[in-house]
C-alpha cells in the first residue's frame, strides 16, 4: 500500500488506479496493480509492520481466550464484570459510530446537499463501528455462539439489553442497505442501487428511530446499578438522554477526524469534490457538534441540580468529573465555536479529537472507573488491552480496504 | 437401735437426694432424672452426644434448661411476664417441643396453628446449641468446640 | 314524547347497555409496583447474634451442589481469625460465604453469611434479555444455564453483587449463584442445605411474611439486643433472606445504599419512552423532510434550476 507520506508513486513506479467503469475483478481488488506490485506495496508500508507486530501477539491471545475462557485474558473479576473490551469496544465505539444516522438525516431528511460528499464516509464509519462493536461483543460474551439467542431462542423483552440487541441487529441491516449504493456501483449492480435509492427515506427514518433508542438504551443500561456508579456519572432519570445527546457530537467529531485522516493518508483516493468541499463540511459538522455540546453541558447541569449533587462537585471524584467535562466537552465546544466563527478548520479538528477522547473517557468512567466507586479500583489486564488494540487493527485494516476500493471518497465514473 | 437410726438417715438422705434429682409432674408423679443421656435424635454430620446429667445438675437448677418444668419461675425474664406463676408442662425432654424437623412443611403449619405467643420455637439442633454453647460461652467454662462434644462422622467436611 | 319505539332503537339501546355494563366491570389489572410478592414466598431469617462462624453452611452448600469444599477449614469452629471485614464474596466455586467483622459494640467478632437474597423483584431477572432467571412461587430466583449468553448484565444489576461468572471455562461458562436449593429441596418445600446444617439456628426457614413477624418478635423480646430494623424487609423492593443484627448494619458489612425501590423502577421510565419514540419519530422526521424538501423546491424554482439535476448528483 501507498506509504503514509502521500506520494502517489513509489519504488514500484506505478500509481494505483482511480477506479471507474468496467473492470476485471482482480483490477478492482488490486487497484489496477499486478499482484506482485500490490504485495510489494503492502510489504513496504511501515504501518503494516506495526500492525503485524500487534497481531503477532494479539491473535494468539484471541486463541487463548477462546480455548481457555475469559480468565486467560482478563482479570475475571466478579466485582467488575465489564472491562475495557465492553467499555471501549461497545460503549465507546457505538456513540462514535452515530455518524451514520446523523449524516443520512442531514442529507436525506434536512435536504442539505452540501454534506453529500461526506455522507458515504459517515455511513461507512457507522457501519464498521457497529459491526466491530459486535466483534468486540463476540470476544467478551461468555458464550458468543449464543449471540442470536435473544433474537430467536429466548426472549426477555423487559430488559434494556433486549432492545439494544434487536436494534443493533436491525440497524446493522439498515446501514448495510445504506452503503449498498456505493458497493453496487463498484460491483456493478445497478438494480440494487435503484432499489435502495427508492427506500432511502424509509431507511433513514428507521435509522434515526433505532439510533435514538439504542444510543439511549446503552445509557439506560447503567440505570440497573444506580447505587454502584458514582452519582455524578449516573442520573437515573436522564441517563439515556445524556448518552443520546453525547452520541450526536461524538459521531460528528468522528467524521471530522476520519475525513481529516483520509486527506492526510490517502488523498490520492479522494476526488476533487471531496477535497474542495471538506473545509466547509468540517465547519458545518462543527456547527452541529457545538449545538450538541452546549445541549449536553446544560443537561448535565440539570442532572446535577435534579439530584442535588452540587456538594459532590467539591470532592475528589467531583474534581475528576469537572476535569472530564472541561477537557471532553467545554474545550471542544470553545474550539468548535471559535473555529466556526473564524474559519479555523485546524482548531475544529483538534476540538473534534478532544471530543472523541472525552466520549471514550466518559464511557470508560461510567463502565469501569466510577463503577463500584466504593470498592477497590480494578486495573485491566494487559492482555485485555492488547486484544482491544488487536481488534482495532482489524477494524483499521477493513476500513482501509474498503476506502481504497468502494466509491466512498470518490465518485464512480460510469 | 443405732442400726435403725442409721437406716433412717440413709433412707432420708436417699429420699432427699432423689427428690433433688427428680421432678414432680403435674399429675403428682415423681420422675427421677437419669445420670447421663445419649442425645442421638440427630446424627448426620456428627455422632451422638453423651450428656452428663449429674454433672450439670450440680451446676444449674433444673429450670435453667428445662424451662417448662418444676413449677418455679423461668430463668428467662422475658418468659415471666406471662408465666410468672410457673405452671409446669408434662414433657421433660427437649425434643417434645423442640422438633427435630423444625422446618418441614408440617412443622411450619403446626407452629402457625399455635394459638399462643410462641412463633419462634427453635428446632432441636438449635435449641441444644443455643442453650449449651450459649451457656458455656457466657460462663467461659465447658466445651465449646464441635468435636469436644460429638465426634465427627467419617467423610464429613464439617468442622 | 311520541317518539316511535322501533326495533332499531331497541337494538341500539340493548347494545349500548351491554357495552356500558361490560366496561363497568372492575378491571383486574395488576401494576408492577402494587405486587407485594407471592404468598407462598419462603424466606430465611439470618440472626447475626447467633452465628458463631463455624461455616457449616458453606460446607453443606458445597456438598449439596457438588462444588469444591471450602478451603481453609480448620477443626475448631471458631475460625476466621483475621477478621475478613467483608473481603470474601461468593464466586464461581462458592455460592455462599461467611465473613467476620470487628465491631466496637461487641466483644467478639460478628459473622455474617452472604448469598443470593432472592429478591421479591429481582434485578437480575429484570436485566436478563434472554429470560434466564425465574422467580418461583416458593421464592427462589433460579437460573437457566441453557439460554444464558454470558453478557453479565445481571452481575451489574444485582444491588448486592452476588452473581458470579465462571470465567475460567471456555465452553461451560455460566453464572454461579445460590438457587435456594430449589431443585433438590425448595421445590419439595424443604429448607435449603445451609439452614439444615446450621447448629445455632442462626438461619430460620419459613414463609417470608411469618419470618418478618418472628424477626419483630425477637427484636421486641430482647430490648436493646438487636437493631430495630430488618435488613431485607424493604431493600431492593424486599428480599427473601432477612437479616437482624446486634450492631448497626453498616458495621456488619451491609450496604445501606441499596435502593428501596426494586431495580426495575429505575429503567421503567426509559422503557416507556421506547414506544413513544417509535411512534413519534416517523411523523416528526417525515414532516421535517417535507418541510425541507418544499423549501428546497421553492428555492430551486426561484433560482430557475431544474429538479432533475438533483438525481444525477447521486
Amino acid at each position: 500500500m501507498k506509504p503514509l507520506s502521500g506520494n502517489l508513486t513509489d519504488a514500484v513506479g506505478r500509481a494505483p488506479v482511480i477506479s471507474g467503469g468496467e473492470q476485471r475483478l482482480l483490477d478492482k481488488l488490486f487497484l489496477g496493480l499486478s499482484g506482485r506490485d500490490y504485495l510489494t506495496r503492502v510489504r513496504t508500508n511501515p504501518l503494516n509492520w506495526v500492525i503485524c507486530l500487534i497481531l503477532v501477539i494479539g491473535i494468539p491471545l484471541l486463541c487463548q481466550r477462546y480455548l481457555y475462557g475469559l480468565q486467560a485474558i482478563t482479570h475475571g473479576s466478579q466485582d467488575y464484570p465489564w472491562g475495557v473490551l465492553l467499555g471501549f469496544g461497545l460503549f465507546g465505539m457505538v456513540p462514535l459510530s452515530a455518524s451514520g444516522f446523523l449524516l443520512s438525516t442531514t442529507v436525506e431528511i434536512f435536504q442539505r446537499d452540501d454534506f453529500r460528499p461526506i455522507e458515504r464516509l459517515a455511513l461507512l464509519n457507522g457501519l464498521l463501528g457497529y459491526f466491530f462493536a459486535v466483534v468486540f461483543l463476540l470476544v467478551d460474551l461468555g458464550m458468543p455462539w449464543r449471540l442470536t439467542y435473544p433474537m430467536v431462542v429466548s426472549f426477555g423483552p423487559a430488559a434494556v439489553l433486549f432492545l439494544v440487541a434487536w436494534h443493533v441487529a436491525t440497524y446493522l441491516s439498515v446501514q448495510v442497505a445504506e452503503i449498498l449504493p456505493a458497493v453496487s456501483e463498484w460491483a456493478g449492480w445497478p438494480g440494487v442501487k435503484r432499489f435502495i435509492l427508492r427506500i432511502t427515506l424509509g431507511l433513514t427514518i428507521a435509522g434515526i428511530i433505532l439510533s435514538t433508542l439504542h444510543q439511549g438504551a446503552l445509557g439506560a443500561l447503567f440505570c440497573y446499578a444506580p447505587a454502584k456508579i458514582h452519582p455524578l456519572w449516573i442520573s437515573p432519570e436522564f441517563q439515556w438522554l445524556h448518552f443520546f445527546v453525547s452520541s450526536i457530537f461524538a459521531g460528528l467529531s468522528m467524521v471530522i477526524i476520519i475525513s481529516w485522516l483520509v486527506t492526510k493518508t490517502m488523498s490520492w483516493r479522494c476526488d476533487q469534490r471531496f477535497l474542495s468541499s471538506l473545509d466547509n463540511i468540517t465547519l458545518g459538522l462543527a456547527k452541529g457538534g457545538a449545538t450538541a455540546l452546549i445541549t449536553y453541558l446544560v443537561i448535565k447541569v440539570v442532572a446535577v441540580a435534579h439530584d442535588q449533587e452540587w456538594l459532590l462537585l467539591i470532592s475528589g471524584w467531583g474534581f475528576y468529573y469537572l476535569l472530564e467535562i472541561a477537557l471532553g466537552t467545554l474545550v471542544p465546544l470553545v474550539a468548535f465555536a471559535y473555529g466556526v466563527r473564524h474559519r479555523r478548520v485546524a482548531l475544529v479538528r483538534w476540538g473534534a479529537l478532544l471530543a472523541v477522547a472525552g466520549i471514550i473517557w466518559n464511557r470508560l468512567n461510567t463502565v469501569m472507573i466510577c463503577y463500584n466507586y466504593r470498592l477497590h479500583q480494578e486495573v485491566p489486564h494487559w492482555k485485555e488491552l492488547w486484544v482491544v488494540v488487536t481488534l482495532l487493527c482489524f477494524y483499521f485494516i477493513v476500513y482501509r480496504f474498503i476506502l481504497y476500493r468502494i466509491p466512498v471518497l470518490f465518485r464512480w465514473r460510469e | 437401735m443405732r442400726i435403725l437410726l442409721f437406716l433412717l438417715c440413709g433412707w432420708a438422705s436417699a429420699a432427699a437426694f432423689s427428690f433433688a434429682a427428680g421432678v414432680t409432674l403435674p399429675s403428682g408423679e415423681m420422675m427421677k432424672a437419669p445420670d447421663s443421656l445419649l442425645l442421638n435424635s440427630i446424627t448426620g454430620i456428627y455422632e451422638e452426644v453423651r450428656f452428663d446429667h449429674v454433672l450439670h445438675d450440680s451446676y444449674a437448677s433444673c429450670v435453667e434448661c428445662h424451662h417448662h418444668l418444676t413449677g418455679k419461675p423461668s430463668a428467662e425474664p422475658g418468659c415471666n411476664y406471662c408465666h410468672r406463676f410457673g405452671t409446669s408442662a408434662s414433657p421433660v425432654d427437649c425434643k417434645s417441643c423442640h422438633l427435630v424437623d423444625r422446618f418441614s412443611e408440617e412443622s411450619l403449619s403446626a407452629q402457625r396453628k399455635q394459638t399462643n405467643y410462641h412463633i419462634d420455637i427453635a428446632g432441636l439442633i438449635g435449641a441444644y446449641h443455643l442453650k449449651c454453647v450459649g451457656c458455656h460461652l457466657s460462663i467461659t467454662a465447658g466445651p465449646t468446640g464441635c468435636q469436644d462434644c460429638h465426634r465427627k462422622q467419617e467423610n464429613s467436611v464439617s468442622p | 314524547m311520541g317518539a316511535k319505539f322501533s326495533r332499531r332503537t331497541l337494538l341500539k339501546g340493548v347494545l349500548a347497555t351491554a357495552a356500558s355494563a361490560i366496561s363497568m366491570q372492575p378491571f383486574k389489572k395488576t401494576m408492577a409496583h402494587d405486587f407485594q410478592g407471592y404468598q407462598s414466598n419462603r424466606g430465611v431469617l439470618v440472626d447475626l447474634s447467633r452465628c458463631i462462624g463455624c461455616r457449616n453452611c458453606e460446607a453443606a452448600c458445597s456438598r449439596e451442589h457438588g462444588l469444591a469444599p471450602p478451603d481453609e477449614f480448620p477443626e475448631n469452629f471458631q475460625l476466621l481469625e483475621q477478621p475478613t471485614q467483608g473481603v470474601r464474596r461468593p464466586d464461581q466455586n462458592a455460592f455462599t460465604v461467611v465473613n467476620s467483622y470487628e465491631s466496637a459494640l461487641s466483644d467478639h467478632p460478628l459473622f455474617k453469611k452472604i448469598q443470593c437474597n432472592h429478591c421479591l423483584e429481582p434485578a437480575c431477572l429484570t436485566a436478563c434479555f434472554v429470560n434466564a432467571y425465574t422467580k418461583t412461587p416458593e421464592g427462589a430466583v433460579i437460573y437457566d444455564a441453557d439460554v444464558c449468553v454470558g453478557c453479565r448484565t445481571c452481575m451489574v444489576a444485582c444491588p448486592f453483587s452476588i452473581p458470579a461468572f465462571r470465567y475460567d471455562s471456555a465452553f461451560e461458562a455460566r453464572i454461579m449463584k445460590c438457587n435456594f436449593c430449589f431443585d433438590s429441596r425448595l421445590s419439595k418445600h424443604r429448607p435449603p442445605a445451609c439452614v439444615e446444617a446450621c447448629p445455632m439456628e442462626a438461619l430460620t426457614f419459613g414463609y417470608r411474611n411469618e419470618l418478618l413477624q418472628v424477626a419483630r418478635k425477637r427484636i421486641r423480646d430482647a430490648p436493646g439486643k438487636y437493631q430495630n430494623a430488618i435488613y431485607g424487609e424493604f431493600e431492593a423492593g424486599g428480599t427473601s433472606w432477612l437479616y437482624i443484627s446486634p450492631v448497626p448494619f453498616e458495621q456488619a458489612g451491609f450496604d445501606l445504599q441499596v435502593p428501596r425501590q426494586p431495580i426495575l423502577h429505575y429503567v421503567k421510565d426509559f422503557l416507556a419512552v421506547v414506544p413513544m419514540v417509535l411512534t413519534i419519530w416517523p411523523g416528526l422526521f417525515a414532516g421535517l423532510y417535507l418541510l425541507a424538501r418544499n423549501r428546497k423546491i421553492t428555492d430551486d424554482s426561484s433560482n430557475h434550476e431544474d429538479m432533475s439535476d438533483e438525481t444525477i448528483e447521486r
